[in-house]
């Protein structure tokens, strides 16, 4: 936690990773069942 | 799953409360609708384009009065300031739908719409952000000659420019310790409306930097004050899109159970962080909307043939929703340990405010 948080634009990055991620796979399962 | 008979969908129900739960945060945190972040998710979650702008556009009315309310409990609200713009934006946001019927009797309304979104905000993020870090530094320098801090520090010099415009009325809103000429107030809400009417936003992105950078008003005034221009805004377009029938009633009732939480605790979560805490996030928000309308826009540009920008742009407006959140759900979990004298990073801790109730 301690690493993570130390640089303000490494928490950030981290943070924007994580969140794509999500999106990502709510995309996807969206995609497993309809056409966009 | 549920099935939405008037929407004709059957979508999980859990998600539209958690996209509620996490939009009502950042809404309630920022001061705006998140109506840029909505839409696109409905849309993800199998709605018709037209269901989910007045799906979010009803939530978005609902949403607004919660975090109204929650504001005005934090003394967030001028009232002199919401209601002076309140006629302005109304007829701005009628004149930018003019402009836009005019722009799409040229065929030329995606194009326009996505570069001026594009312009825009992304001139918006690189003046927030290079603002904020300036604001931000300055309070790194106060606390370490341990000086007393205020919740708010700005560096812009604009709101002293159109402070001292001398056209009569001139206005003293007290709650936001400012006073300005009348007409400064209408013609932000003139421009922001023009803008959100041309956009298809309700335009708090907009109007929070123009409250903060051109009234004066400090971020947590703008943030209560733009909330009640969004009530205004949000009640008209759900009249709107309910007398065309674009509004699943039940879908909104999902969402706001969601939002009805989520607001509540971005409005609380205010009273923790000072101005340019709020300032990052709102520019965050900026940088990533630029990014999901530049993705469109390429694509148009393109011939429309690059359909995986198109993908892309929902799956940062998406990303968006989830990385806004997740900042202000950090901050707030730092303020907490803050005051418990924990280990926080040293970046947080000017951001904070560590005695809660006298920050109050």
């Amino acid at each position: 936690m301690r690493k993570l948080a130390e640089n303000m634009w490494f928490f950030v990055l981290v943070l924007l990773v994580v969140s794509m991620g999500l999106s990502t796979a709510v995309f996807l399962l969206y995609m497993r069942s309809h056409t966009f | 799953m549920f099935d939405f008979l008037i929407a004709g969908v059957q979508a999980p129900a859990f998600l539209l409360i958690f996209t509620g739960f996490t939009v009502g945060i950042v809404g309630g945190f920022i001061g705006v609708g998140g109506g840029y972040m909505v839409t696109p998710a409905l849309i993800v979650f199998g709605f018709p384009g037209y269901m989910a702008s007045g799906i979010d556009m009803t939530h978005i009315a609902g949403k607004g009065i919660v975090s109204t309310v929650r504001h005005r409990q934090l003394g967030n609200i001028d009232w002199v300031l919401a209601l002076s713009m309140v006629a302005g934006t109304m007829f701005g946001v009628e004149e930018g739908i003019r402009l836009l019927g005019f722009f799409k009797h040229l065929g030329l309304s995606t194009i326009a719409l996505l570069s001026a979104s594009v312009v825009l905000m992304c001139t918006l993020f690189v003046y927030t952000l290079s603002e904020t870090l300036k604001s931000h530094r300055r309070l790194e320098q106060m606390a370490r000659e341990g000086r007393a801090m205020v919740r708010e520090v700005t560096s812009s010099s604009l709101p002293r420019t159109f402070q001292g415009f001398p056209l009569a009325p001139i206005v003293r809103c007290r709650v936001a310790r400012v006073v300005v000429s009348m007409w400064v107030i209408v013609l932000v809400g003139v421009v922001t409306g023009v803008l959100a009417g041309f956009l298809g936003v309700g335009g708090g992105f907009i109007r929070v930097p123009a409250l903060v950078y051109i009234v004066g008003a400090s971020t947590h005034i703008a943030v209560g004050t733009d909330l009640v221009e969004i009530v205004f805004s949000g009640g008209y377009g759900c009249l709107r899109h309910s007398i065309e029938g674009n509004v699943d009633f039940i879908a909104v009732m999902f969402m706001l159970c969601g939002a009805m939480f989520g607001a509540q605790f971005g409005s609380i979560a205010t009273a923790f962080v000072r101005g340019p805490a709020i300032r990052y996030i709102l520019a965050f928000s900026l940088a990533l909307a630029t990014l999901g309308a530049a993705l469109p826009l390429v694509n148009v540009l393109a011939g429309g043939g690059l359909r995986i920008l198109t993908a892309l742009s929902v799956i940062v407006t998406l990303g968006q929703m989830f990385f806004l959140c997740l900042f202000i759900l950090s901050l707030v979990y730092f303020a907490y340990r803050a005051r418990r004298n924990r280990w926080v990073p040293e970046w947080v801790m000017p951001l904070l405010v560590h005695d809660v109730v006298a920050a109050l």
